[in-house]
């Protein structure tokens, strides 16, 4: 004991165990892949270098290190040319916020950058500076230059310009564009207001409890969140209700995170979150959930908003400024997501759930208001508190989900099922509850019985618990590396998608509807695909990781061709089919630069009639085959095409690519009979790639929902088999008839081609993600007249992470591509008698 | 008198918050620790601005002025002052 008393009395030895523990954080990070996608490991492994250097430097040094540290994670993590630039332009920005002219011109001078850089980050004006520097930008100044406004015209902003610019450069910042709203009285209140060493130790503490959070979030997002479209029951509706409230245990995590690693270089800023889940009310949620933006509310408009009020006489003071305070609550919400995606994030299912939310949380208030006397602690108050526990959080499931989800329509066809089941489910479902509510009752009697000795003991361990935390993940890491089960192997690594996420990166990347919606691993694709590789690159520098092939160079190059997609700028709209690009484009398109014909499909110009001694190939697939995410000569078909006529000496090939975004079976034949006959093709090669036949239910969905007519000979199929549009919209169709009409679409495009004297092959290219359906798939097209190439083990010796455009997206990068030339080659060659 | 101002809020939180006097000292933090929240703080700056003839502004409702019984008291003597 009396060790322990005089290690930590040692300032040099609990200096030692803070970093060691710092090392062992970032170690469970790396291991459990926590956060790749924001590069966090490669943060942190940088911090680590970091944190000694600031805990030992003297008081004066400390800003000035903390400014370094932000340098080097700016230059690192963004390339150079665009570490200037955020500089450039936080250095004007700072300067209008610093300088000596009055409030209203430099809120004026302020909100005409903002506007000009709102325009840049949404695309419509040109900008030099790339979408995620402008993130980053947003990040730095969204919420901070308010609150600098506010504070400085009150006469209370920092003295010194290193305290100043500390405010704003916070390293953090940079990787967690969602940042926590740091208040600058608060900021500068709490800096090293205590024994240093206490406050990094509740840093740790905070880290550690954020990465237990961000575990289990990804626990739930795996294992626990079934497929909205694949609810059976009552039980399953209440499955998923449960886990997608749950995933918001991300927030907590992300944004703990940032407090946590802002305590460490001595900011002993307060709790963010008071255990959410266990609101009482609607108000008291609003109090738990997000403590920070509660604080810059009341501060910035509900206060303001009162005294204004209450100045001019107004009755129902109070509700008044509530009211104002929830709209302006949405309304930061917005702007907060719209810098960060670059996109407009209000949807109908959004307003609803601010607005019931915002209802129930006035309601709420004044209910708390007439209750005074603090509840004393019974069994009764507690089962009490647990039966408002859980009505809260019942009712936060059915109003998150209604959130999360694009469409009403889906959230009540949830509904649906779940009322389809008979009396005795419900009972069931009942009983459920009450137990929960009394076990719950009786957890917190008892917890208000010893939360005082509890608190405590955790007071006097508080050096203890995150080292034991850190050293139990990694056991269970070793357990679980151990373990090659591929569910537990996905979790572990956390490079998959789950299927609701997988539909959603569908509609995401094809639609343009990017989900404002921490609870999807989806919400930060729109910042950044290219930077995520940088990332990785730095991760396996310092981590001695497997994976080498990225270089900076590459990286640089990447980062500075991002562009935002937009879907009126790059589609047209087409009678039929979902998606059609614009004819004779030239534009960058996912980040590479995109041609189209004037048909309107991502190839050269070809004549409708053949010339002579030319083989004409026709080639009808989806996304991969638009060559989406690669260069115009990255594509496969491009390359294959060069090559043979590079051989050919006489005669020539042409290979007539009609492929395009989002295009399913069911539209290929379309494509096939309307487009590709037009040009008198000798062959048709069908690009497959094995969808599920729920993909080919959404594809419909999807072109219902835009009023997109379903073409003739489908509707045909529909009406003899009786499917309803309405059947569609409610995912209704059973799936043997999907299947059935998967089939026709198979045997309907073979004898369409051989009835024009087509030669139709079908070739299966695999994409990783979705070839589970392969034995499925290949008995639908038993019997059609195909000549069948089969890709199926293309990519077999390729590690995943080598052939795909990102931890999230499973299309062919242009090694993928090459790849593929080298399994299609033989067989054009073949097909073309080419040695 | 900085003893009689800090009696007088001490009372009227005690009675505002059902608590016992023994639940809060001078230096008990109040709105970090939830004791008072966002409403209650407007009913106690009412009660600050009538009992002791001094005007608020909305800037001023933060922690740094009513985060304690002495921080309050502290603040409305410079208000008075002023």
């Amino acid at each position: 004991m009396s060790f322990m008393i005089n290690f930590i009395n040692n300032k040099n030895a609990i200096l030692v165990f803070q970093t060691a523990q710092l090392c062992l954080i970032t170690f469970v990070v790396y291991a459990f892949s926590i956060e790749q996608e924001l590069g966090l490991a490669s943060f942190m492994a940088l911090f680590c270098f970091f944190f000694p250097i600031h805990s030992v430097a003297s008081i004066r040094f400390k800003s000035l290190i903390q400014q370094i540290w932000f340098l080097a994670v700016l230059f690192i993590f963004l390339s150079p040319a665009n570490a200037i630039k955020v500089l450039l332009v936080s250095g004007i920005l700072l300067s209008i916020l610093f300088s000596r002219i009055s409030s209203s011109v430099k809120l004026l001078l302020l909100s005409t950058a903002a506007i000009y850089l709102f325009l840049c980050r949404f695309g419509i004006l040109y900008s030099l500076i790339p979408p995620h520097a402008l993130t980053v930008i947003a990040g730095i100044f969204m919420f901070r230059s308010i609150i600098y406004l506010y504070d400085d015209h009150h006469g209370a902003q920092p003295k010194n310009l290193l305290d100043k610019t500390s405010y704003f450069f916070l390293a953090p910042n940079i990787i967690f564009p969602l940042f926590p709203i740091i208040d600058l009285q608060t900021f500068q209140r709490t800096k090293y207001n205590t024994e240093p060493s206490d406050i990094y130790q509740r840093g740790i503490n905070l880290i550690v409890w954020a990465l237990l959070c961000l575990l289990f979030y990804r626990l739930v997002y795996y294992f626990g969140l079934p497929d909205v479209f694949k609810l059976k029951g009552l039980f399953d509706v209440l499955q998923y209700l449960g886990s997608s409230y749950l995933t918001v245990i991300r927030l907590v995590g992300i944004l703990s995170l940032s407090v946590g690693i802002l305590r460490m270089v001595g900011y002993n800023l307060p709790e963010i979150f008071n255990f959410m889940f266990l609101a009482r009310s609607f108000s008291d949620l609003f109090r738990r959930i997000n403590m920070y933006w509660k604080d810059f509310m009341m501060k910035l408009v509900y206060y303001p908003v009162y005294f204004k009020l209450r100045k001019a006489k107004s009755a129902h003071l109070i509700t008044y400024a509530l009211i104002i305070t929830f709209i302006l609550t949405w309304f930061f919400h917005i702007y907060q997501w719209s810098w960060i995606l670059g996109s407009n994030p209000i949807r109908g299912t959004g307003l609803i759930y601010w607005g019931v939310f915002g209802v129930l949380a006035i309601l709420g208030t004044f209910k708390e208001r007439k209750i005074k006397a603090i509840p004393k602690p019974t069994f009764a108050n507690a089962f009490r508190t647990m039966f408002n526990i859980s009505l809260v959080f019942i009712g936060m499931c059915l109003l998150y989900t209604i959130w999360i989800n694009a469409s009403l329509t889906v959230w009540w066809n949830m509904v649906r099922i779940a009322a389809l089941d008979g009396p005795v489910v419900w009972l069931k479902a009942i009983g459920l509850w009450l137990l929960i509510v009394l076990t719950g009752g009786a957890l917190g009697f008892v917890w208000d019985q010893i939360h005082t000795r509890v608190s405590a003991v955790l007071q006097k361990s508080r050096f203890t618990l995150a080292p034991v935390a850190l050293i139990c993940l990694c056991f269970l890491w070793a357990l679980i590396r151990s373990n090659q089960k591929p569910a537990i192997k996905q979790y572990l690594d956390n490079v998959a998608l789950n299927s609701n996420d997988i539909r959603q990166q569908n509609e995401g990347y094809y639609e343009s509807i990017l989900k404002a919606d921490i609870s999807s691993k989806l919400w930060d694709d729109g910042i950044d695909l290219e930077l995520i590789k940088q990332k990785k690159w730095l991760t396996n520098i310092w981590l001695n990781s497997k994976d080498k092939r990225l270089s900076p160079l590459e990286e640089a190059t990447g980062v500075a061709q991002q562009e935002r997609d937009d879907q009126s700028k790059f589609y047209q709209k087409d009678k039929f089919l979902n998606f059609r690009f614009k004819p004779n484009l030239k534009t960058i398109y996912k980040g590479k630069p995109l041609h189209t014909n004037s048909e309107g499909f991502r190839d050269k110009e070809y004549t409708k009639q053949r010339a002579p001694n030319t083989t004409r190939i026709v080639l009808i697939g989806g996304s991969p085959d638009v060559g989406y995410g690669v260069d115009n000569d990255e594509l496969y078909e491009a390359i294959i095409e060069n090559k043979l006529n590079v051989e050919l000496a006489q005669d020539s090939v042409e290979i007539i690519n009609l492929s395009l975004v989002d295009l399913g079976l069911l539209s290929k034949v379309y494509v096939l009979e309307e487009i590709a006959l037009k040009y008198k093709p000798d062959i048709v090669l069908l690009i497959e790639h094995f969808d599920d036949a729920d993909r080919e239910n959404d594809r419909l969905d999807r072109i219902l929902r835009k009023d997109i007519v379903i073409y003739p000979a489908l509707k045909k199929e529909f009406q003899r088999i009786n499917i309803t549009e309405e059947d569609i919209r409610m995912r209704q169709i059973e799936e043997a008839k999907i299947q059935f009409l998967i089939s026709w679409a198979y045997h309907y495009f073979a004898s369409t081609c051989k009835n024009n004297n087509i030669k139709p092959y079908l070739v299966y290219v695999p994409v990783h993600g979705n070839s589970s359906k392969y034995n499925e798939s290949v008995k639908m097209f038993k019997g059609a007249e195909f000549e069948f190439i089969d890709l199926k083990n293309l990519y077999d010796v390729f590690p995943i992470d080598q052939i795909r455009l990102s931890v999230k997206d499973n299309h062919p990068n242009a090694l993928g591509h090459r790849i593929i030339v080298h399994g299609l080659e033989p067989v054009f060659r073949n097909i073309l008698n080419i040695k | 008198m900085i003893d009689n101002v800090k009696q007088k809020i001490m009372e009227f939180i005690i009675s505002e918050k059902n608590l016992l006097p023994s639940d809060i000292q001078e230096d008990t933090p109040l709105i970090s620790t939830g004791i008072i929240d966002s409403i209650s703080t407007l009913s106690l700056v009412d009660f600050i601005e009538t009992t002791f003839n001094i005007q608020f502004e909305p800037f001023e409702v933060d922690q740094e002025n009513l985060n304690t019984v002495q921080k309050i008291a502290d603040f409305i003597l410079r208000k008075q002052m002023n």
